[in-house]
C-alpha cells in the first residue's frame, strides 16, 4: 500500500497526474500521494463483493469517475478525493 | 511483593491464531491469557507481571474500519482492569503496525494506562507514531525472525512502564527515537561542543549533531489534464495482478521490479486469465474478478464513451508488499519514462 502511494508521488513529480485509488488514505496523505480517492476494500480497491455483478461495475464505474475527475482538478498538496457509497 | 502489573496484549489474526489472510476481516475479540507470542512474552515479565487477556482482530477489519474496531476493542478491554498494554510486535507489517499503533493511542487516551508496541523503523506505522506521547515503539527487525529480541526488549520496557517509570523513548532505551528534546547535563558547554563538532567536520572525522534536521517531505503535483476526452491514460497497480503463470516471475514481496502486459485487445480481465501475486491479502475477491484490482473493464467503457481520449495498451503491475522506499520511487521513475515515450497524460494507479 505505502508502495503505491510513493510510486503516485513519483509519477506526479514526473509530470503526470495520478489518481491513486487506496484503501489506507491516512499512509496515502503521509507519503505524500497528490491526488488520493479512497479504495472499497483492501483486497478489492475498486470492487465490491457483496453486490451483483451489475450493480458492482456500476459501483466501480463511479468510483473510477471521483479517480478521473480528480485528475482534471488542480491540486497544491495531498487531498483525499472522497465519495459515499451508493445505498 | 506487589501484586502483577496487569497487562492487555494485541494480535491480529496471524499471531493470534485464527488464520492467515483469509481471517482478516475478523471483528476484534477477546481471549483469557497470552496467547502466540504472548506466551514467550509471558514468560519474558515473569512473576512480576501477567497478561490477563489478549485482544485479537483482523489486520483488514482494522484497515477498512478503524473507529469500529478500536470501539469494540476498548469494550473489550473495560472489565480487564488493565495496568498496561502492549500491542505486537507488528515487525514491517503495514496494516498490523497501523492497527498496534492505533490501538495503542486509544488504549492510553481511554484508560490513561501506558501503552507499548513494536515496529521496523520502514514500518508505515513507525512514521506515523513516532512522534506521539501516546505510545512507545520498540525498534525490531523487519520480519518475525526477530520475534525474540523484540520480545526481550519489550518485555524490559513493560516491566518499567508497569512499575510507573518514565521512558523517553529514545535510542538508548531500545525505542524509535520520537524527536523528543531532553534536558541533559553536560560537562562543556554548548559553545565548545560546536567548535569540537565543526573541527572534526573540517577534517572529515565522524561527528554527531545534536539536532538531527529531517527535512520535510517535497510534493510536487503534476499539473491537471486540460480535457479528459482528449486524455490518454494508463493503468497502474501494485496489486501484483499479473496473467496467470506469472510470466516475468515476479516477487510476491520486497519488490523491485515491475513488468508490463499488453491489454490492448482486452474489454476486461477475465477470470481464470490473471491472477495477483501479492503476498500481503488474501486473493478469494482478487481472483472471481481481477477488475475488482484493477479496473479495466470501466475504463473501456469511459473509452467507448468518448469520456476519456484513449486507454494506453500496457498495464504496468509490481506487488506493493513490504517494498522498501526507494525501490518504490525507482520503480515509478521507469514506469514514468515509459508512459510518457507512449504519449501517457494521466494515471489511474491502485493500490491494496
Amino acid at each position: 500500500m505505502r508502495c503505491g502511494a510513493a510510486m503516485a508521488k513519483e509519477l506526479e513529480a514526473n509530470g503526470l497526474p495520478t489518481a491513486l485509488i487506496a484503501t489506507l488514505t491516512s499512509v496515502a496523505m503521509m507519503v505524500g500521494a497528490p491526488r488520493i480517492i479512497r479504495g472499497a476494500g483492501i483486497t478489492h480497491p475498486v470492487g465490491n463483493p457483496d453486490l451483483p455483478e451489475e450493480e458492482e461495475r456500476k459501483f466501480r464505474r463511479a468510483l473510477v469517475e471521483v479517480a478521473t475527475q480528480a485528475l482534471t482538478t488542480e491540486v497544491q498538496a495531498p487531498r483525499i478525493f472522497d465519495w459515499v457509497a451508493p445505498v | 511483593m506487589s501484586p502483577p502489573i496487569r497487562i492487555v496484549h494485541y494480535l491480529n489474526q496471524f499471531f493470534g491464531q485464527l488464520g492467515g489472510e483469509s481471517q482478516a476481516h475478523l471483528e476484534p475479540r477477546l481471549r483469557e491469557g497470552p496467547v502466540g507470542p504472548g506466551v514467550s512474552l509471558q514468560e519474558k515479565l515473569g512473576q512480576q507481571a501477567r497478561i490477563v487477556a489478549t485482544i485479537i482482530c483482523g489486520d483488514n477489519y482494522v484497515a477498512e474500519q478503524e473507529e469500529r474496531a478500536v470501539r469494540c476493542a476498548l469494550e473489550l478491554m473495560q472489565a480487564c482492569d488493565a495496568a498496561l498494554f502492549i500491542a505486537g510486535p507488528a515487525f514491517n507489517a503495514g496494516r498490523y503496525g497501523l492497527a498496534c499503533g492505533a490501538m495503542c493511542t486509544a488504549v492510553h487516551e481511554r484508560f490513561g494506562i501506558p501503552a507499548l508496541t513494536g515496529l521496523h523503523e520502514e514500518n508505515p506505522a513507525a512514521e506515523f507514531f513516532r512522534r506521539s506521547r501516546s505510545l512507545a515503539i520498540v525498534r525490531t527487525g523487519p520480519s518475525a525472525s526477530s520475534m525474540r529480541q523484540a520480545l526481550t526488549t519489550m518485555a524490559a520496557l513493560a516491566l518499567r512502564l508497569g512499575r510507573g517509570e518514565a521512558l523517553l523513548g529514545g535510542e538508548a532505551e531500545g525505542c524509535l527515537p520520537r524527536g523528543v528534546r531532553v534536558n541533559v547535563p553536560q560537562t562543556e558547554l554548548a559553545s565548545q561542543r560546536a567548535v569540537t563538532m565543526l573541527l572534526r567536520k573540517l577534517a572529515g572525522e565522524a561527528f554527531k549533531t545534536e539536532v538531527p534536521f529531517q527535512p520535510p517531505p517535497l510534493v510536487t503535483c503534476a499539473p491537471p489534464l486540460a480535457d479528459l476526452r482528449r486524455a490518454r491514460l494508463a493503468l497502474v497497480t501494485e496489486s501484483g495482478l499479473v496473467p496467470r503463470g506469472n510470466p516475468d516471475h515476479l516477487p510476491s514481496l520486497r519488490s523491485s521490479r515491475y513488468a508490463s502486459y499488453e491489454i490492448g485487445r482486452e474489454d476486461q480481465f477475465e477470470a481464470g486469465r490473471y491472477e495477483t501475486i501479492h503476498a500481503g491479502y488474501d486473493k478469494t475477491h482478487a481472483l472471481d474478478n481481477p477488475n475488482r484490482l484493477v479496473p479495466l473493464d470501466v475504463l473501456r467503457e469511459l473509452e467507448r464513451a468518448g469520456a476519456i481520449g484513449a486507454l494506453h495498451d500496457r498495464l504496468y503491475t509490481t506487488a506493493g508488499c513490504a517494498t522498501y522506499l526507494e525501490k518504490a520511487q525507482a520503480m515509478a521513475r521507469g514506469i514514468a519514462q515509459e508512459l510518457r515515450a507512449h504519449g501517457v497524460h494521466g494515471v489511474i494507479l491502485t493500490a491494496t
